[in-house]
């Protein structure tokens, strides 16, 4: 699917978190600097707009593009995504949830 | 008008609720828990919420939220409660909450924490001290419509025996305006941009000027002095001696300076209703007159520098009180009589020309 | 947008997205270069194809620029705090009062309106919000050394009384904003400038698991741990803030989410590995999940 982020080099404060979570590893951290004095993420080719860079970004550089095909999620301000409130309302979680690490203890409810 | 029999706690909160107080929290402390009971019973008939707060900074936090929402609130304490809450007193004053504070005293030694500050910071409360039950109901309406006219807090003085004495008191709702609407209240953004009420930077989103935060705080203090100083005075066209004493002892003091006319000594007296702002004025007229001025207050020495610099050393100025406790603690001692209070007028009495 | 809003417009310093192709790599494809913002992408070879842009930062951020630490966590939290409210259309009700910490310069970029605390004592005047507004949907925003130091006496007693509000608390053991000392919640072993060589049980005493404490407490509805160092635990955390957030709404009593938040600057470690921290040094002593539901 056609994707691709824009990137907001003058918020970015070059703590690369976004590298390392992004799936095809289309994310690297540029030589030049903002003028802030950071190195800020370059998008190479392969973008998938899965939007985990954006999720995880601290500093709210970047916007996702994705292209809308049969079948793909609608776009902002549908409500309807995956994380909406709507999608989260649908789930049925009551009650305690393993830990998603599968470690720590798992405390019991009262 | 009503004319009922009550004691000057519930005088106070009888009041507070007609002057459409709808948040009280507070914590028991002798001799303020009074006004906590009363709420607990009067507030939930009127729709109104009392919380009996785990701690006096907890509750003055709920009286902050309350407040910060619009709602007039109250809070009662006694001095080392009031000591606990000096942080959010400072705050609220930076934040220019309005909430109405009360200081059942023990004795009168708590003058230089309510009137300078207490807290951390540059900021005044508005310090009103009544002196009878009467004057407890009157003031705290007084003192919502005060604390809303200038976006500060408002602190009342009281004391073990105004607090517990009963006496005839006339409610006089509607003495003062409807509360205005307050656009800087908390209310949830609805149809309207969001705002912020912080004691730490303007309303507005998006801006940082803490100094013009803090600087309005104060700006208006000048104001507060120009036009809310009240005092009740006495015989001073005539007076060599003028006596100074605020709350409940300003009435033991008013008694004895009437025995001590009758003896055919010159004698006034200047009874503080405004501890800040001070009756500054007042006192240094009648400092241009009389001969000396004694000051009558149950501690070491706190008032009497507010009249010291009043007076600026034109005629002596005597402090003829003093501390006193009884076994209680609770600041109703043996300095606190006529007789005491004569005697002391006599021992200072300016004769013959010149200081005693 | 149909209120009244303080919104800013959008920063226009976003450069093409892509890098210049090497010599002799082939070109990049359709639609990545030279994306324009907001535009979407007509190529004449694949007719019909179109980009629409799927993710941005909630509208109830005003300002996407902050003065946070590179690698700090408390800013992706609340960007997750403000999607909610968002999808729930909470913001004509919502009133967040916040403490004091790095956080503090929060409440002047959210869309909502904001009641600023003391350090600690943010459940107290969310007590009296929710008290005198009980329509108002009423969140606090708190620090660990906020909300498990100086304000444990605050979160207790509320939670206690079954306040109907949501405490949140940005946990990430530390005292950020002073410049990294011990609070409550500091874990053994870690070092700050006042547990110089890593806390000490005997010397500094023991950390206080603040959801596993709230949850003992009648009157408490809701209360669970979530993180925002992975992809994973970001979902955690939107799901349990709704679930809180929910039982709010549907008046069960008080409700605590503990997000784990990474301080790279006061963990003293590189932006990049506070994550990786964060999941060998907090999640032992404090396990993501749901502590208590009713």
């Amino acid at each position: 699917m056609l994707a691709t982020v824009t990137i907001d080099r003058e918020l970015c404060k070059g703590c690369a978190l976004c590298v390392p979570v992004c799936p095809p590893k289309v994310l690297i951290m540029s030589d030049a600097v903002n003028s802030k004095g950071y190195r800020y993420p370059l998008l190479k080719e392969g973008c998938t707009g899965c939007e985990l860079c954006a999720k995880v970004c601290p500093d709210f550089c970047f916007e996702v593009y994705r292209e809308a095909t049969l079948g793909s999620p609608l776009p902002l301000g549908e409500g309807q995504g995956e994380g909406s409130a709507q999608a989260l309302s649908q789930r049925n979680v009551p009650s305690p949830q393993p830990s998603p690490t599968g470690r720590g203890r798992q405390t019991e409810v009262r | 008008m009503e004319r009922v029999l009550m004691e000057g706690s519930a005088a106070m909160a009888e009041a507070a609720i007609q002057a459409e107080c709808r948040f009280y929290a507070g914590y028991p402390i002798t001799p303020s828990t009074e006004i906590l009971e009363y709420m607990s019973v009067r507030l939930p008939q009127v729709g109104g919420t009392c919380m009996n707060a785990e701690s006096e900074i907890e509750a003055i936090g709920m009286v902050w939220g309350a407040a910060g929402c619009g709602v007039r609130s109250m809070i009662a304490s006694t001095g080392q409660g009031i000591s606990l809450m000096q942080e959010s007193f400072a705050e609220l004053a930076n934040a220019q909450i309005p909430v109405v504070a009360v200081n059942m005293c023990r004795g009168q030694g708590d003058y230089f924490q309510a009137t300078r500050g207490g807290g951390h910071g540059d900021y005044r409360f508005i310090v009103l001290a009544p002196a009878s039950a009467q004057e407890a109901a009157d003031l705290a309406q007084l003192a919502f419509h005060l604390a809303d006219k200038w976006r500060n807090p408002v602190l009342i003085m009281g004391d073990f025996l105004l607090s517990h004495t009963s006496e005839i008191v006339t409610f006089r709702p509607g003495a003062y305006p409807a509360p205005a609407p307050k656009p800087w209240a908390i209310t949830g953004a609805k149809e309207r941009r969001a705002i912020t009420l912080s004691p730490l930077g303007p309303s507005e989103k998006l801006s940082t000027d803490i100094a013009a935060t803090l600087t309005a705080v104060t700006g208006k203090h000048a104001a507060i002095r120009a036009e809310e100083v009240r005092a009740e005075t006495g015989h001073l066209e005539d007076a060599d001696l003028v006596v100074v004493a605020f709350g409940f002892p300003g009435r033991f003091v008013k008694y004895a300076v009437r025995l001590a006319r009758a003896q055919g000594l010159r004698v006034g007296f200047v009874r503080p209703i405004t501890l800040w702002p001070f009756p500054t004025q007042v006192i240094s007229s009648a400092a241009e007159r009389a001969k000396a001025i004694a000051v009558f207050e149950l501690n070491a020495g706190q008032m009497v520098e507010d009249v010291q610099l009043a007076v600026r050393g034109r005629v002596p100025v005597h402090s003829i009180g003093g501390i006193s406790h009884d076994h209680s603690g609770f600041g109703v001692g043996p300095l606190l009589s006529v007789e005491h209070i004569l005697r002391r007028i006599q021992d200072v009495y300016p004769r013959s020309g010149g200081a005693a | 947008m149909s209120h009244p809003t303080n919104r800013e417009p959008a920063t226009v310093n976003r450069g093409p997205a892509t890098v210049d192709p090497e010599p002799g790599t082939t070109n990049p494809g359709p639609g990545t270069r030279d994306q324009k913002p907001g535009t979407k992408n007509q190529d004449p070879q694949t007719t019909g194809r179109s980009l629409t842009k799927v993710f941005d930062k909630p509208d109830l951020l005003l300002k996407g620029e902050h003065s946070l630490c590179p690698g700090c966590g408390e800013p992706v939290a609340l960007r997750i705090i403000l999607e909610l409210i968002q999808d729930l259309e909470l913001r004509e009700r919502t009133i967040c009062v916040a403490g004091i910490g790095c956080y503090t310069a929060f409440p002047m970029i959210m869309d909502v309106d904001v009641m600023q605390a003391l350090h600690g004592r943010a459940p107290s005047v969310a007590t009296g919000v929710k008290r005198v507004r009980p329509d108002a949907f009423v969140f606090t925003m708190q620090g660990d050394g906020d909300m498990i130091s100086e304000g444990l006496q605050e979160v207790l007693h509320s939670a206690a009384r079954g306040e109907q509000f949501t405490a949140i608390v940005f946990n990430n053991a530390v005292f950020g904003e002073t410049g990294g000392h011990m609070t409550a919640a500091t874990v053994l072993g870690q070092h700050t400038k006042t547990t110089v060589g890593g806390r000490d049980r005997t010397r500094h005493g023991n950390p206080i698991k603040i959801s596993e404490l709230v949850a003992q407490l009648d009157g408490t509805a809701y209360v669970a741990r979530a993180a925002v160092h992975t992809p994973s635990a970001l979902k955690l955390t939107k799901q349990y803030l709704h679930d809180a957030f929910r039982s709010q709404l549907d008046g069960k009593g008080f409700s605590l989410v503990e997000i784990l938040t990474m301080c790279p600057t006061d963990w003293f470690v590189p932006p990049d590995q506070g994550p990786a921290f964060l999941e060998t040094h907090l999640t032992p002593t404090y396990p993501l999940g749901v502590i208590k539901a009713d």
